[in-house]
């Protein structure tokens, strides 16, 4: 068992290399991912800024800076899983329609983990520059303090987002093995992820019941922004993070493995 | 090495209703359709055997393929590979086999055919010495030095189909699974990588499997043969044996000197009711005879007594001819 989780980490880093130097022959390419990417924070940041400009100056007892913490903050996870996890997006249509499963499930390795290496969005991680400028520019604002331990919790934090995005959108995904013809549940899933990004409590009783127990995307952004920005009311669930983190993931991997015994490959 | 017992595999699959309003259908009912593309199929195939599994399209051959490999799960029946059960230790057992797939490629598209091999290395967990001597063993005998660097999307077929099959080898594979090897390859393709399973299986003693359309494939390289349609096995035994199940019937053509009578000839000879003999032209008699009941010598010995014979041919039917006709079921 650790053997085999050594393996598989060791290779992690050997498809990861694999697929760098592909991106790289690629120049254009990269680069025009890289200016999409920043542009795309830059739009939000001014959205941001128009938004509590114009109207109040809190909304629902948030100010701007703590918002904008929150915004830098939910960077981190969404980038993260955006760098690692883009290829469950092709699940239903590369892997499952065409057949493409049957590659990976001849190799002495996890299908999953397979599939997650195949293709992996480095461009995103710039996103984390951005992002750590907002976190840093906002901690002013507000004179928040760091120590070596609040860095660290926020690195696990934002880890335990990731693993909350990733086991959602891995449960979605497997949904194809059983509907191969593309259901469109990704795309209004990929919506919701930006109501993770602002404060859950200026939402309906509805809409905070299902962003905390049924799409747990509450515990990728807001609830650790929280931890950071000192509202102690909400730290119980603030500690429940990686036990959401590791239940979400559980079930889609569970949901994966399930579904893998329902492919059927395709005729030839 | 495999053995296979009753497997059969039923593929649900709903029917479509069409239009929007059929689309709206859909979602709510769902007729399902049932397809049998194995149908209680068992056999056993010993160590070192390379058997070739034929029949038409739509079969049922990948889809066993699929199921002794571990990619699909039978629907009943058992299946022992080399004493794996394949789709439940997945894991284990596929570090002991080799697939090749005409039709897609295992390797990696975008990365230079050797960082495919090398990544392989480390998948399989390849002593580093041993994978090198056994690299430069297959570069030399598929001649693949100058593909090594190239991205494997930018490789013809031919190529591709070679680095595929040394990627399927170099762990050390006891069995090896082979499902259209040489689909669209030319003459020369083919015949280099008909060589090469054939030095692999005599060398290294590696069981083999291989479907193909390719019936000179078969008769070049399998020592048995498994023909399935529809689901079932229809025969399973060596070429000869099937010469002698399926083409009962052999032919003599005599080419003759002077016309002669018929008729005459025919009641000389005294032939039983299942011989039928023809004049296909003045000069040339034809004859057809039931392979149990007369030898091909007795059968010349009468004609030449009789009547005046310059040449004389022996045709028997190929084993395309052959199996041409199990396909179309008249056999």
């Amino acid at each position: 068992m650790i053997k085999r989780v050594i393996l598989h980490i060791d290779l992690a880093f050997a498809y990861l290399s694999k697929f760098i130097k592909t991106r790289l022959e690629y120049k254009a390419d990269l680069l025009l991912g890289l200016f999409t990417g920043v542009l795309f924070q830059l739009v939000t940041l001014i959205f941001i800024d128009v938004l509590f400009a114009k109207q109040a100056l809190t909304i629902g007892g948030w100010t701007k800076w703590h918002v904008l913490f929150i915004y830098g903050f939910s960077i981190f996870p969404l980038n993260l899983f955006f760098a690692f996890f883009p290829n469950l997006y092709n699940v239903g249509s590369k892997y499952i329609i065409e057949g493409n499963l049957d590659r990976i499930l001849l190799r002495p390795l996890n299908s999953l983990f397979q599939v997650l290496m195949e293709e992996v969005d480095i461009e995103s991680l710039i996103g984390l520059i951005v992002g750590a400028g907002i976190v840093f520019y906002a901690s002013a604002q507000l004179s928040l303090e760091w120590t070596l331990g609040r860095v660290l919790i926020f690195a696990i934090m934002a880890f335990c987002g990731m693993l909350i995005y990733g086991g959602v959108f891995t449960t979605v995904a497997s949904f194809s093995f059983w509907w191969p013809d593309r259901i469109g549940l990704m795309a209004p899933l990929f919506n919701m992820i930006a109501f993770g990004k602002y404060p859950v409590t200026i939402y309906n009783r509805l809409l905070q019941c299902i962003l905390m127990w049924v799409i747990p995307f509450a515990f990728v952004a807001f609830f650790p922004a929280t931890y950071f920005l000192g509202f102690d009311e909400f730290r119980p669930f603030v500690l429940l993070i990686p036990v959401i983190a590791a239940v979400t993931m559980a079930v889609g991997i569970s949901m994966w493995n399930l579904g893998i015994r329902h492919y059927e490959s395709t005729g030839s | 090495m495999i053995e296979v017992e009753h497997l059969t595999k039923v593929y649900r699959s709903f029917k479509r209703k069409e239009g929007l309003k059929g689309a709206l259908v859909n979602l709510f009912y769902r007729d399902y359709e049932s397809v049998q593309a194995v149908d209680d199929v068992s056999f056993t195939i010993n160590p070192g055997e390379l058997v070739g599994y034929i029949g038409p399209n739509g079969a049922g051959k990948s889809t066993t393929i699929k199921m002794l490999t571990g990619i699909l799960i039978p629907t009943s029946g058992q299946v022992r590979v080399n004493g794996f059960i394949p789709y439940r230790e997945r894991y284990e057992y596929t570090r002991h086999i080799g697939v090749v797939f005409g039709q897609r490629t295992q390797l990696w598209w975008d990365i230079p055919v050797q960082e495919s091999f090398r990544l392989l290395r480390k998948v399989y967990q390849i002593d580093e010495k041993d994978f090198r001597d056994r690299l430069s063993m297959f570069i030399e005998l598929l001649d693949l030095g100058p593909l090594l660097p190239i991205p494997v999307r930018k490789l013809s077929l031919g190529q591709r189909m070679r680095c595929d099959l040394v990627a399927s080898m170099l762990h050390h594979p006891k069995v090896l699974f082979l499902d259209e090897p040489t689909i669209g390859l030319d003459v020369v393709g083919k015949l280099r990588i008909r060589e090469f399973l054939a030095k692999i299986n005599r060398e290294f003693g590696v069981t083999m499997i291989l479907t193909t359309h390719d019936l000179r494939e078969i008769e070049e390289l399998c020592q048995r043969l498994l023909i399935v349609d529809k689901g079932k096995i229809i025969y399973d035994g060596d070429i000869e044996g099937l010469r002698m199940k399926y083409t009962l019937d052999r032919r003599i053509v005599f080419q003759l000197n002077d016309n002669i009578d018929f008729d005459e000839l025919q009641s000389a000879c005294a032939f039983n009711g299942s011989v039928r003999s023809e004049v296909m032209d003045p000069l040339s008699l034809k004859v057809t005879f039931q392979r149990d009941s007369y030898s091909p010598a007795d059968i010349i010995e009468r004609v030449l007594k009789n009547a005046p014979v310059h040449d004389i041919t022996i045709e028997e039917p190929s084993i395309e001819d052959i199996i041409g006709r199990i396909y179309s079921g008249q056999s």
